[in-house]
């Protein structure tokens, strides 16, 4: 019984003694810490502090400049992205897209140079192109 | 004849000196119709081919319909000589999957530069036949 009650004695003791010292610590560090941060607030404020002693704020935003500031630069970003975006494709030109209607009409090359009446003037297949040969392909 | 909104004037020039060099190589007249054909795209193909006249012989014709999706190649009696169906259908095929992925200019000036690499080979006479 009895050693029991000393050991815990002591130990109850010890720990106060380091409790004590610890909370001694924190408070300093605290202080400190709160002090710090007062003087660099007051540092920044500076300037704050100096309209407050001039009391004169300055004139507001026109709603020239709120509409430019709100609603010009948030459209001007939107527009220079969008032009970033499509600026290869209107580099590389017209693009084929299979499933797409067909509305770039059409080209010959290689043709004769008065395509469409030398296409009407062939009224049967002449034995050059007949017994030729060739190949097809879809996709 | 213009080249239409079809191709940038960089693709058309590309297209047209793969034909310059084509025909440099083989003497074979290549002749490229892109747009919608007037009902069946080999009968179109074919009235195109006829309509070259005094060059059709020799000249290799390839239609390209962009909404049928369709690639035909003619060749003329002299030029099958030289571009075998088999050549023209490897070809074909080359070009068809070019043009599903979209690329019409580059998907012809590939199709050509085979074509008249195959027709500048010499041909192999003592081969079964040709076709």
């Amino acid at each position: 019984m009895t050693p029991r009650r000393v050991r815990t004695g002591s130990k109850g003791l010890r720990e106060r003694t380091v409790g004590e010292r610890t909370v001694r610590k924190l408070a300093t560090r605290t202080a400190l810490g709160a002090a710090c941060a007062f003087g660099t607030l007051v540092a920044a404020a500076g300037p704050a502090l100096a309209i407050g002693e001039r009391n004169d704020p300055g004139d507001g935003l026109s709603w020239v400049q709120t509409v430019l500031i709100f609603i010009g630069i948030p459209v001007g970003v939107f527009v220079v992205i969008a032009f970033l975006v499509y600026l290869p494709s209107m580099v590389r030109g017209p693009r084929y897209r299979p499933g797409r209607p067909w509305t770039s009409g059409s080209v010959w090359f290689g043709g004769p140079d008065d395509a469409n009446s030398a296409v009407e003037s062939v009224t049967t297949l002449p034995a050059s192109t007949v017994e030729g040969g060739g190949a097809s392909a879809r996709w | 004849m213009p080249a239409g909104d079809a191709f940038s004037p960089r693709q058309a020039d590309h297209i047209r000196q793969a034909i310059a060099t084509a025909r440099a190589e083989t003497g074979l007249h290549f002749s490229v119709y892109i747009g919608p054909a007037d009902g069946d795209a080999r009968e179109h193909a074919l009235r195109l081919h006829a309509a070259l006249g005094d060059t059709a012989t020799g000249a290799v014709l390839i239609l390209v319909e962009p909404e049928q999706r369709r690639v035909e190649i003619v060749t003329g009696e002299g030029a099958r000589r030289l571009l075998d169906d088999r050549a023209a259908a490897l070809a074909s095929l080359s070009m068809a999957t070019s043009f599903a992925g979209g690329d019409l200019a580059g998907g012809l000036v590939n199709g050509i530069r085979m074509m008249s690499a195959s027709a500048a080979r010499p041909p192999v006479l003592h081969e079964r036949g040709t076709d």
